[in-house]
């Protein structure tokens, strides 16, 4: 028997032994998610408690996130992995082998066959299957979707063997591949791996059978192969896991390729940060010495191949092939310029080749499979498989091998399951080295050019993955710190050039940088890329050239506007919430103020920056509470409830608003009378302006008065705060149509300054045959109707609602109260829904009927043209989109039909403009919004200015205030003045009282749900008691405050677990 | 072979760098860091020239370009022009108020730096051209310390380096001018490096002449005895010619010999 046959057997005995297997992930990944204890558990199990086990250890499977994995496998039956295993599990799991069994919870998968890529067979180990009742529903582990789309390749042993075992390594086909080349000639193996199309993983993309004809072709008396480990690119991991997790592969490998290119030497060239997988190394070398696969005469070919590791002492610029030469010869890790090419004179002045660690752990497969198997995956440049460090702002963490190919929305959003409720900003490839990618780039394939020509790179292959709370400009200012302080000195434009882009950028994060400063970042990056010695410097700039060019507006709102969008410059940010705010409500200082008692202080506080603060605190979305770092702990504090409780603390008693004595003796007409309008005028009025609004409807307040019902915002609240706003000084006019009862050439006229703010109140059609049937109302108009007083009565009638938004929501929840059936109709899934969740929670609660994955084909009516029937188009999910949910897609000839008295389609609206867009000529969008520029709100014409749903398309009644704001002051400075909305003066900050430590979200009361409450239309959700509302209060950790309590580490010490 | 520079052929022959043959051929390129006696280094990045063809297009530095046959080389094209100019802004800023470094820049058409200047007072370029004589003259008693933008030359652990010889090489190439080896009671002071050399003493006057380790390495290495100091050793080799014959004349030996 040879010794591969031989080590073989030993190797399936130790796979699959007959008894029970635990197999513990124990990489460093796993042992920093306590590991190790759980394996001592098993230990223990086995020997104190005569638990009749195999235990064991592997490398990782890359499910970082759910660290610590364990196997458990059955003689000749199922394997099934948990995960998240805790000591307690282990213990549960020990206790439950006694009887066979096995606990239910935290299965990630099961497996009852191993694919051994080597061979490119399969081995179905398990012939009992499913025999733990309780497990029969646990899916197969390559069909969640963290591993569907894998294909392992290069990590094919990762997590299924002991690496300091040999004959497992052997069992599962190593050194077959070995044995195989020096069986052959070195030119068939470079042939070999020359055609499978295999490049560089480690971020250089060359040909790899390429680079091995050079080093082959060099004449010498003595060649090198090096294995680069020395990764450091910050957050990508998959080389430690190879090492840690399948040495053999990596010496393999390399004896493969020293056999081809002449090289009797080979060394791993491993930074010393990576002890267990030096230490596994050593273990796997001295096993291949004393197999025969290392050392003299290798399987009794005449080659010669022996292997040693040197230790890299943590400076990334030896990951530089000319750098990490030096270091081996022991001179400073420094690049010198090339030419000469390793290849030609490397190491010791001998021809040298040099392959990073996944490249080396891809060529054993190449080589007993054959280049044709090989390039069966991938795309025509980039063939093969790629490991991803998927990591970030991502729900499923880990190291994801993906065929070249893969789209990076499958990647993001299948594997990794998105970004949990964040929208997807950027994803940054290639580390340090690389540039980012878009949101609207997802469709683009994992490919060496395709991600080149966008600006990114392939390289070592990390995916950064980050969402809206990342600040773009703080990303470049990140990845320079860390070249900086990584750039070796030796050459000028990296050691002074990345050092002056570092402070230029630091100058941008504070808020203290011009645009002229920005001209010089972009200049200076330019020239270090093209100036600098070696590709440290010369990539280094790349960070900053590729967010400059997808984000360069987040740069100049830095400059410019002196704000941070995602809110993470500490310099240029009060707190997450305030800065989030459209408004700019100073949150914690108002929630503060409730928390001492003083609620009109607080109710001044918000009235100071929003004048609707009672409408606000029913129906705003509180995007602040999204960025609130008290959801990083428990739950978001609720801001809004808390608004809320202030506004109708005070709102109940007698408030009170002064018009300023001192006039300007200059008008403003607002077209208007929306949150948009409401605001600007309000504004415009308290700086001394007479300021007329002009609305349309009977009613003032927009789609605040005519497009949120009753039950959710009562129109006495929304009367009340509007009159404030008249008592400041502003002239309502109701009914007053533009074009029909004035024109807009006579508004110019008659004032100084215009605000355009109509709103977006056009629903859009259906689209279908029969969208004009007797019975067909749209969204917007159903709601108005009913706000203006009209009598319907709906008593037994069914309405079907096309669409998932607020207003499908609202038109349901009224459709109820009316007496008739509501049925919602959405044409993806309930998850993807854009509605507020706590509105779909109500809706289903009073009876809402819900019908995901349906598009309306046709209305179909009876003989009076009056709606009968809905036919509706069943849909499927397709690929993912750039909104990160999946497309529907129609299933042909599914179709499914329902009665309906009334349809109501809600499926998005856009600015109705009567004749003021003819008359006045303002440019527009191709949505069909107003086009102005963003920060003087000033449309096309002068003294014209616009904001809110008519410019930014449909959205929040608080961006609306936002846009009010703006175009106030903008106006303000427009006619005159310096722009300043009021006088404040900088607040004290100061923390009175302890942050509550334990505690969730207070959640307000509501009506009891029962049939009075879905036959009436008074307001569900009531204000806080002024109990819970302190409660809730002393939740917040006061973020604003930012002198540090605690000076040992530097955290604020406000907050009950600081683990940052 | 032929080399194209700037629009004009040049014949090259035997192996040579483009610096190399720019200078032969009075074509100006600035540098910083070469030093002819030392290997290429490619540090300032001050003689870096753009390859129009017979290369991989793109900047590169002159020093470290081996010439090859259809090479075609811009030495102040736009491109290359711009980059050396931010280059020597970059070193400006760490160097601010540098005589040399002033001067150098004005010859590039530089007068002031829009980027933040180092605001400990920095003399040092760090061409590395001191450290590279140093280790050529093979001891390395000087070295690089620290990284990036706090890169530094100083002996081991900034103190006085046990290893130097005292043969103020290192003085003797410094374009900055900033290294300074004084005699003080039979110890050679250099310094910013805090060398410490035990003098040699003339055998002949009496004098110190030159670091002591400086002798012994002389006759460990090349056999060479050195125990004169270079007065002493004109007036020897003098007299050995003037007995030799035919030179006497003009020299009036007889007087200095007493």
């Amino acid at each position: 028997m040879s010794i591969l046959e031989e080590l073989k057997a030993k190797g399936n005995g130790s796979l699959y032994p007959d008894k029970v297997k635990i197999l513990v992930g124990r990489a460093s990944c796993g042992k920093a998610s306590g590991a190790d204890k759980v394996y001592n558990t098993f230990i223990d199990a086995v020997e104190q408690q005569g638990l009749d086990a195999v235990v064991s250890s592997s490398g990782c499977l890359g499910f970082c996130q759910q660290e610590p994995l364990v196997a458990v496998q059955f003689p000749g039956g199922t394997r099934y992995v948990y995960h998240d295993v805790d000591v307690d599990l282990a213990g549960e799991i020990a206790a439950a082998l006694k009887n066979n069994t096995l606990p239910a919870r935290q299965v990630l998968g099961k497996e009852e066959e191993d694919e051994l890529i080597v061979y490119g067979t399969t081995n179905q180990f398990a012939q009992k299957t499913d025999f733990i009742k309780e497990l029969k529903q646990v899916p197969y582990l390559n069909k969640i979707p963290f591993y569907a789309l894998q294909v392992k390749i290069a990590t094919r042993n990762c997590g299924y063997i002991n690496p300091a075992s040999l004959e497992e390594y052997v069992a599962r086909g190593g050194y077959e591949a070995l044995r195989k080349a020096v069986s052959g000639t070195p030119e068939e193996v470079i042939k070999e791996v020359k055609d499978s199309g295999l490049r560089g993983r480690g971020g250089g993309g060359f040909s790899t059978g390429q680079k091995w004809e050079f080093a082959r072709k060099s004449v010498s008396d003595e060649k090198y192969v090096i294995c680069n480990a020395d990764e450091g690119d910050p957050g990508a991991y998959m080389d430690r896991s190879l090492l840690e997790g399948d040495p053999h592969t990596i010496l393999e490998g390399m004896a493969i390729g020293g056999y081809a290119m002449g090289a009797e030497t080979g060394i791993i060239y491993c930074r010393a940060e990576y002890p267990l997988a030096v230490q596994t190394l050593q273990k796997a070398i001295k096993q291949a010495e004393e197999a025969g696969f290392l050392g003299e005469n290798v399987f009794g070919s005449g080659f010669n191949f022996k292997l040693k590791i040197v230790k890299g002492q943590g400076a990334f610029v030896c990951g530089e092939e000319t750098a990490l030469i030096a270091s081996i010869e022991g001179k400073m890790g420094e690049p010198r310029p090339r030419p000469p090419f390793p290849a030609v004179s490397g190491l010791w002045g001998k021809p040298t080749n040099i392959n990073n660690v996944e490249t080396w752990a891809n060529i054993p497969p190449i080589v007993t499979r054959g280049a044709g198997w090989f390039s069966s995956y991938g795309t025509e440049g980039s063939k093969g498989t790629k490991v991803f460090a998927l990591v970030g702002n991502i729900m499923n963490n880990g190291l994801v091998e993906v065929p070249m190919g893969t789209k990076i929305a499958d990647i993001v959003y299948e594997t990794g399951g998105g970004c949990g409720g964040y929208a997807l900003k950027a994803i940054q490839l290639g580390g340090p080295s690389g540039g980012c990618i878009t949101a609207d780039m997802l469709d683009l394939q994992v490919d060496y050019e395709v991600l080149k020509e966008v600006g990114a790179i392939m390289g070592s292959g990390g995916m950064v993955v980050m969402d809206e709370r990342t600040c773009m400009v703080d990303v470049a200012r990140y990845f320079l710190d860390f070249t900086q302080g990584e750039s070796c000195g030796k050459c000028t434009p990296c050691r002074e050039g990345t050092k002056q882009m570092l402070l230029l950028l630091n100058k941008i994060c504070e808020g203290k940088a011009t645009m002229a400063d920005l001209e010089l970042l972009e200049e200076l990056s330019l020239a270090v890329r093209d100036a600098a010695l070696c590709g440290l410097g010369q990539t280094a700039p790349n960070p900053v050239l590729s967010t400059l060019r997808y984000f360069r507006e987040e740069y100049e709102a830095h400059i410019i506007d002196k704000f941070c969008p995602a809110s993470v410059c500490a310099a240029l940010v009060v707190a997450p919430c305030q800065n989030t705010c459209p408004a700019g409500i100073d949150v914690p200082l108002y929630i503060d103020a409730i928390k001492q008692g003083n609620y009109q202080e607080s109710y001044d506080i918000v009235y100071r920056d929003n004048p609707l603060p009672a409408t606000c605190g029913r129906v705003c979305p509180a995007l602040c509470a999204r960025r609130c770092r008290r959801g990083l702990l428990d739950d978001a504090i609720g801001i809004r409830e808390l608004k809320r409780f202030a506004a109708d603390k005070v709102m109940a008693g007698d408030y009170k608003v002064t018009p300023p004595a001192k006039r300007k003796g200059k008008s403003v007409g607002i077209v208007g009378s929306g949150p948009a309008g409401l605001t600007c005028a309000y504004y415009l009025a308290q700086l001394g302006y007479d300021a007329t609004i002009y609305e349309a409807l009977p009613v003032a307040g927009g789609m605040m008065a005519v497009g949120i019902p009753e039950f959710r915002l009562p129109a006495a609240v929304l009367n009340k705060e509007i009159s404030l706003i008249q008592d400041m000084g502003v002239e309502i006019k109701t009914n007053v149509r533009i074009g029909k009862d004035i024109t807009m050439k006579q508004l110019q006229k008659e004032h100084d300054a215009l605000f355009v703010g109509v709103g977006a109140h056009k629903d859009q059609a259906l689209g279908v045959p029969g969208d004009d049937l007797n019975g067909v109302v749209s969204g917007i108009e159903f709601l108005r109707d009913i706000s203006l007083g009209k009598k319907v009565d709906l008593a037994g009638k069914t309405v079907v609602i096309i669409g998932g938004g607020n207003v499908a929501i609202d038109v349901a929840r009224t459709s109820i109260r009316l007496g008739a059936k509501a049925h919602i109709v959405y044409r993806r899934e309930e998850k993807d829904m854009p509605a507020f969740a706590s509105e779909i929670h109500e809706a289903r609660e009073e009876g809402t009927q819900f019908t995901f994955l349906a598009a309306p084909l046709k209305v179909v009516g009876n003989k009076k043209n009056k709606v009968k029937q809905i036919v509706l188009q069943s849909m499927k999910l397709g690929p993912y989109d750039r909104s990160g949910r999946r497309r529907p897609v129609a299933i042909e000839g599914a179709e499914i039909t329902l009665d309906a008295d009334l349809i109501v389609p809600a499926i998005g609206q856009e600015p109705g403009y009567d004749k003021i867009d003819e008359e006045l000529k303002l440019n527009k969008s191709r949505s069909n919004t107003l086009v102005v520029d963003k920060r003087s709100m000033v449309t096309n014409i002068e003294g014209v200015f616009a904001g809110g749903d008519c410019v930014s398309g449909p959205a929040t009644v608080v961006e609306a205030i936002g846009a009010g704001k703006k175009a106030a002051s903008a106006i303000d400075k427009y006619l005159g003045g310096d722009g300043v909305l009021y006088q404040a003066e900088e607040p004290q900050r100061k923390l009175v009282g302890a942050v509550a430590e334990a505690g969730r979200l207070v959640k307000p009361n509501c009506i009891p749900l029962d049939a009075k409450r879905l036959k009436s239309f008074d307001e569900v959700e009531f204000a806080y008691t002024e109990e819970q509302a302190i409660t809730e209060a002393k939740r917040c950790m006061r973020c604003d405050i930012k002198e540090s309590d605690d000076d040992d580490n530097g955290s604020c010490g406000h907050c009950p677990g600081c683990g940052c | 072979m032929y080399i194209t520079i700037n629009g004009t052929d040049y014949e090259v022959r035997g192996e040579s760098t483009v610096l190399e043959v720019a200078q032969r051929e009075g074509i100006y390129i600035p540098t910083l860091c070469h030093h002819p006696a030392l290997e290429p280094y490619g540090a300032c990045r001050l003689c870096l020239v753009e390859i129009i063809a017979g290369g991989r297009p793109g900047l590169t530095a002159s020093c470290a370009l081996p010439v090859s046959e259809g090479l075609v080389i811009e030495t102040d094209s736009p491109r290359v022009h711009h980059v050396r100019q931010i280059t020597m802004k970059l070193i400006m800023a760490a160097c601010p108020d540098v005589p040399a470094v002033m001067e150098l820049a004005e010859k590039l058409g530089v007068t002031d730096t829009p980027y933040q200047k180092a605001s400990v007072p920095n003399s040092c370029v760090l061409c590395g051209i001191c450290v590279r004589i140093c280790s050529k003259v093979g001891t390395s008693a000087i070295g690089f310390a620290y990284r990036g933008s706090d890169r530094q030359v100083m002996g081991p652990w900034d103190k006085t380096p046990d290893t130097c010889l005292g043969c103020r090489a290192c003085e003797n190439v410094c374009p900055m001018g900033l290294i300074k080896f004084e005699e003080k009671d039979g110890v050679l002071i250099g310094e910013p490096f805090k060398s410490r050399v035990t003098m040699a003493k003339c055998s002949e006057c009496g004098r110190f002449f030159t670091g002591a380790p400086m002798v012994g390495t002389l006759q460990q290495r090349v056999g060479l005895a050195v125990d004169l100091c270079p007065e002493c050793q004109k007036t020897k080799e003098a007299r050995l010619l003037a007995h030799a014959g035919g030179l006497g004349r003009y020299f009036n030996l007889e007087k200095q010999d007493h």
